[in-house]
């Protein structure tokens, strides 16, 4: 598999001396191309932290995070695209790579409310520059792919909660990022939406796009191909799926 | 329940042969529950001893057509309102070995709950992913599939809970020293201040 997102021995500590809290101890982890990871962990055990690094939200980390920007299948060309470490770049880099790499999604949908469902995914691409048609027209096509086609002209306040998450997820992957991290994206939905969120979620990592969630529900947890037990800082253990669908079908009707 | 439940109320819908009630059993419980075509015999002879049914004439191949009599409905409708007893849980081998655990000197519960907890988690994973596969099936057998969903998921989160539980505890036992420590720290002062 292709690697999307790289960790290599990434702590985090916050605080100095002896009022220092470690986040992250150590943490080495890999997500491919086109994978749903999930990470779960009580309350503390890092897995925001381990997020905001990852969406070059957080730099002050020690050891290398390595973002592949493009899929590897695109011939030649794209596989010469070098990966970028977060800690490298400068702030305008940081805000360049938020913008075109990954994409960020929340508990709280953070929808600007006095813009439309497609002027809200429009916006990264319009502040990246893209001419308004093109911003547009690769807006409207993110918010095919989470089913909202209809719903292009209301604003925040005019969707269900779960419609406003699926724009934020149409936001996060528009523009073509190939890396989307959503941290607790059901933790306001109830749990028929949340299935719906994860649908989409998986929809995505089907598509190619990786995901990276954090998430408390074992439930929504499942729906990804492996799930990665963060406790104190460090990961501990992970869960995959090996079990091909059809072989567990023929179990059941054996 | 009893298969006597099950067959029952397959019969109530109308009458069939005891192979062709089997399948039918098999195929609406996503065959969670496989029964053996002699156990379906034996209880299908008990249901017809207790009046819920009645044997109906034997065909060419030598299968005997089974019908529900008015008895029989009366107790499939009793069986559909009166709620599923509580009052004899199964015995659970998980939580029974937790119990055990948190008292056994040498166990490690927080490395026990994992294990079991990454068990549990690929097991809901393989789940959610075959009721992923199974997009429109029959619904009887989406709702039985989602049943297995919801225990493993209560299991996961059963299993959070007993950890932070148990670190509560030690945490608990650490702040607050035993009658042992208290005793043995003048002790520990005298030989101090003797050095």
């Amino acid at each position: 598999m292709t690697p999307r997102l790289e960790l290599v021995g990434v702590s985090r500590t916050f605080g100095v001396d002896e009022l220092a809290v470690p986040a992250l101890r150590n943490v080495s982890m890999q997500a491919d191309e086109g994978e749903f990871v999930a990470i779960m962990g009580p309350s503390g055990s890092g897995k925001s932290t381990l997020l905001a690094i990852c969406g070059c939200l957080d730099v002050g980390y020690s050891g290398e995070v390595l973002i592949h920007p493009k899929n590897s299948g695109g011939g030649r060309r794209a596989r010469s695209v070098a990966p970028m470490d977060p800690r490298t770049l400068s702030m305008a880099g940081l805000a360049r790579c938020r913008r075109q790499l990954v994409g960020l999604v929340f508990q709280q949908y953070n929808l600007v409310p006095s813009l439309t469902a497609l002027e809200n995914i429009a916006l990264p691409l319009e502040l990246d520059g893209v001419p308004v048609r093109k911003a547009r027209k690769q807006a409207f096509d993110a918010l095919t792919a989470v089913d909202l086609v209809g719903l292009e002209d209301r604003f925040a306040d005019q969707l269900s909660g779960g419609q406003q998450q699926r724009v934020a997820i149409a936001r996060g992957i528009v523009g073509d990022r190939r890396l989307l991290l959503a941290d607790e994206p059901t933790g306001a939905l109830d749990s028929h939406t949340g299935e719906e969120i994860m649908e989409v979620l998986r929809a995505r990592a089907d598509a190619g796009t990786t995901v990276l969630m954090v998430t408390h529900d074992a439930r929504h947890a499942a729906w990804a191909d492996r799930v990665v037990f963060l406790r104190d800082g460090r990961i501990v253990d992970s869960a995959e799926s090996i079990s091909d669908p059809s072989v567990l079908l023929a179990e059941h009707s054996a | 329940m009893s298969i006597k439940h099950g067959l029952l109320s397959l019969l109530a819908e109308g009458e069939n042969y005891g192979y062709q009630l089997k399948q039918e059993f098999e195929r609406r419980t996503g065959s969670t529950w496989p029964l053996n075509i002699g156990q379906v015999y034996t209880t299908l002879d008990r249901l017809v001893r207790d009046g819920l049914v009645e044997r109906g004439e034997e065909n060419a191949e030598g299968q005997v057509r089974y019908e529900i009599t008015g008895a029989g409905r009366t107790e499939v409708a009793a069986w559909f309102a009166a709620p599923v007893s509580h009052d004899n849980p199964p015995r659970n081998e998980l939580a029974i070995k937790l119990a055990l655990a948190v008292h056994s000197p040498g166990i490690d519960v927080a490395t026990l709950v994992q294990t079991q907890r990454r068990a549990a988690m690929e097991r809901l994973q393989d789940l959610s992913s075959l009721r992923r596969s199974s997009g429109d099936a029959d619904l009887a057998w989406l709702l039985v599939c989602e049943s297995m969903i919801f225990s493993v998921e209560a299991e996961v989160r059963w299993l959070d809970h007993c950890e932070s539980a148990v670190a509560k505890a030690r945490r608990k036992a650490r702040q607050r020293p035993s009658p042992l420590d208290s005793a043995r720290e003048p002790h520990a002062e005298t030989s101090r201040s003797g050095s």
